[in-house]
């Protein structure tokens, strides 16, 4: 079945994605498992608030947002560099939509998603073809 | 066999980074009863702030209560960690003041392990071996940044260091983007980290130049990208900048002047003669020894060590700031020289390194660090107390706070949320020690006058009205008139004539019907005066 280069390049994300997902998740396990000894009087059920949303707001939309670079960058500078970055995002969009659109309460799911999206805009449609780089090492 | 023993290092580094930072700071919690750990008033500052912009869902005007009573003030601080914290809250439902104040050292932590990883990719060995004083980062006087409310610094000086890491990238495809995004991020977090942004651009641009570009096409080539950068920061920070610079820069424009050292600063971090010259040695030798193969991590090492002398050239507190990175940017001589030192014996293997890493790093934390819980200037009855303030007193209320020397750090007071003012030591000391109870007391209007309570007067123009304000911010005012008396009756021991004067100042309140205790706890008394402005104390000895 032919596909078109558009569809050929998702995939490719789609690949990497699902290629990355266990790493994803060794990160989501040792960030608990960090934060529970750093902060080992609090409660287990506080910790994980702390982290899922720690998550959800900075470190997920920054997997995605570094997607664009996964050829260049290794999946641990992503994750640290892309934190920081949706960090960044966010915290400068949040102050806008708060200005003139969305109050700060509403924009917890909005505002991940919309980063989210831009990461695979941005690592489907503009991203070189993945053939075409070397892959850097993983980690 | 690398690869694995590395993410694995990352990760204990990451966990003794939180261990001995945060951990430390928040005593090993990270909800608490009241604000823990802030040891002066700039800190509530930025904590009192980011709860007003939870309470209004967005940042168009500063807090009343936090600007002397004025309404109409523009919210003026730069945003970034006020929003990423109010988001982080409703998310995780946890305390506010605590998630603001874990944001700092959170991404502060990242940014160490981004430096980290750009030494890496120079050489594994200097990495690893700059680690022990990286750690340096969480003792001593580089804490004032996080301790004594260097807020809005500390969260840009982590994307300061994420500049450093990225800048390398400008000239791949969309790089100039991710450098864009960043200084945007530094004019919307703390302005004067935008300047050492542009600092750190010139620097990177330069060492290009004279060490890695030969070519005049290649020395060009990075003129596109960084123009490109310029446009996009314009794009996404300009509405922003008009704020920074018309606000902020017109209140507090450059002045040359020689800053040796600034008391309301606290400790800058300084460089002990020995420790220089051991960074003034790592420094010579790499020149000589790498030439024109100088890595940019050591080039932008250097310039932060300028940056932190700029003190003498008029960037005041501002360089005192940049100190406080001082241990993560430094480290690189330190562990390049023990590198340098171990070639000339043998061929450093990645096991010797290792272990040297762990015994500098078991040395300095054992001898500098120290994990006593400091709880700071706020306690459960005080935070109990604001609270039923905030939650309970009509949104039109006054408060009149009689003497605490803790008030002195005046911030942490604009947690009732209403207008208020605090009772001067000297008149109040004064009056107590002549035995008088009196109706007017000399009271301070405390505020954030920071640049000058501006409001908007067009799309580019601005106004300001300390000018009508400042004078009478210290004056004698009427205990009768305020809705809500705040009197503090126990404490430490060796204030306690001040409490029995506070409380025989109860007393006399509370005589005349209309005045009544609302709230009582160990620690203080609030009384609530229904009929503001009967006279209530007549002058009487206490």
């Amino acid at each position: 079945m032919h596909r078109g280069g558009s569809s050929m390049k998702f995939d490719n994300v789609k690949q990497m994605m699902s290629r990355e997902w266990k790493s994803m998740l060794l990160v989501i396990i040792g960030i608990l498992a960090v934060a529970y000894i750093a902060f080992f009087k609090e409660s287990f059920a506080n910790i994980l608030r702390a982290a899922a949303g720690f998550i959800w707001l900075f470190i997920i939309p920054g997997w995605f947002l570094m997607s664009y670079w996964r050829n260049k960058l290794t999946f641990t500078q992503r994750m640290l560099f892309g934190t920081m970055i949706s960090a960044a995002l966010t915290g400068m969009f949040s102050y806008y939509l708060g200005l003139w659109v969305l109050g700060i309460s509403k924009q917890i799911i909005l505002l991940p998603l919309a980063l989210i999206a831009v990461g695979i805009y941005f690592s489907t449609w503009a991203q070189p073809s993945i053939e075409a780089a070397t892959p850097p090492p993983s980690g | 066999m690398r690869l694995r023993t590395d993410l694995l290092f990352l990760w204990i580094f990451l966990a003794t980074l939180l261990y001995i930072g945060p951990g430390t700071t928040f005593d090993h919690r990270i909800a608490h009863e009241f604000p823990y750990g802030l040891l002066a008033s700039d800190a509530f500052q930025h904590q009192i702030r980011a709860e007003f912009i939870k309470d209004q869902d967005s940042y168009k005007t500063e807090a009343p209560y936090t600007v002397t009573g004025e309404e109409g003030i523009l919210g003026y601080y730069q945003p970034v960690l006020y929003h990423l914290s109010v988001l982080w809250y409703h998310v995780s439902g946890l305390p506010l003041y605590d998630l603001e104040y874990l944001v700092l050292f959170v991404f502060g932590i990242l940014a160490i392990l981004l430096i980290y990883d750009l030494l890496k990719q120079w050489n594994q060995h200097i990495a690893i071996l700059s680690v022990p004083f990286m750690l340096l980062f969480f003792s001593g006087n580089s804490l004032i940044g996080y301790r004594w409310g260097h807020w809005p610094a500390m969260l840009a000086g982590a994307f300061l260091l994420a500049l450093v890491w990225a800048i390398p990238l400008i000239r791949d495809k969309g790089g100039c983007i991710l450098i864009a995004i960043l200084m945007s991020a530094l004019i919307m977090t703390h302005g004067s980290e935008f300047v050492f942004g542009i600092f750190i651009i010139i620097s990177y641009v330069l060492w290009q130049w004279i060490f890695v570009n030969t070519t005049k096409k290649e020395r060009l080539s990075i003129i596109k990208p960084l123009v490109f950068a310029v446009i996009v920061t314009v794009i996404i920070a300009g509405y922003s900048y008009i704020i920074l610079s018309k606000v902020w820069l017109t209140a507090y424009p450059y002045e040359f002047k020689f800053l040796p050292k600034d008391d309301g600063f606290g400790q800058p971090v300084v460089l002990v003669w020995w420790v220089l010259l051991i960074i003034i040695a790592s420094l010579a030798i790499a020149l000589l020894t790498l030439g024109k193969k100088t890595p940019w991590p050591f080039i932008v090492s250097w310039a932060f060590l300028v940056f932190g002398y700029l003190n003498v050239v008029g960037f005041g507190v501002r360089a005192f700031t940049m100190r406080f990175w001082w241990p993560i940017m430094l480290s690189v001589f330190f562990g390049f020289l023990i590198y340098f030192l171990l070639k000339l014996v043998r061929a450093p293997a990645p096991f010797l390194s290792l272990l040297l890493c762990i015994a500098f790093s078991v040395g300095l934390i054992v001898s500098v660090w120290n994990n006593a819980p400091i709880p700071g200037i706020m306690d459960k009855d005080h935070w109990d107390a604001f609270s039923w303030v905030a939650d309970n007193a009509p949104a039109n209320a006054s408060v009149f706070f009689l003497y605490n020397p803790m008030y002195s750090q005046d911030a942490l007071l604009r947690n009732v949320k209403r207008f208020h003012v605090r009772a001067n030591e000297a008149d109040f000391v004064g009056k107590l020690r002549n035995n008088t109870i009196s109706r007017f007391y000399e009271a301070k209007k405390p505020g954030d006058w920071g640049p000058g309570l501006p409001y908007r007067t067009g799309p580019f123009s601005f106004g300001t009205r300390w000018e009508a304000l400042w004078d009478s911010r210290n004056a004698p005012r009427d205990l009768c008139a305020y809705d809500i008396v705040v009197v503090d009756i126990n404490g430490d021991s060796s204030l306690a004539g001040l409490f029995q004067y506070n409380a025989a100042i109860g007393q006399t309140l509370i005589k005349h019907p209309w005045i009544t205790p609302v709230y009582k706890n160990d620690a203080l008394v609030i009384l609530e005066n229904s009929k503001t402005g009967k006279e209530c104390i007549a002058e009487e000895a206490a």
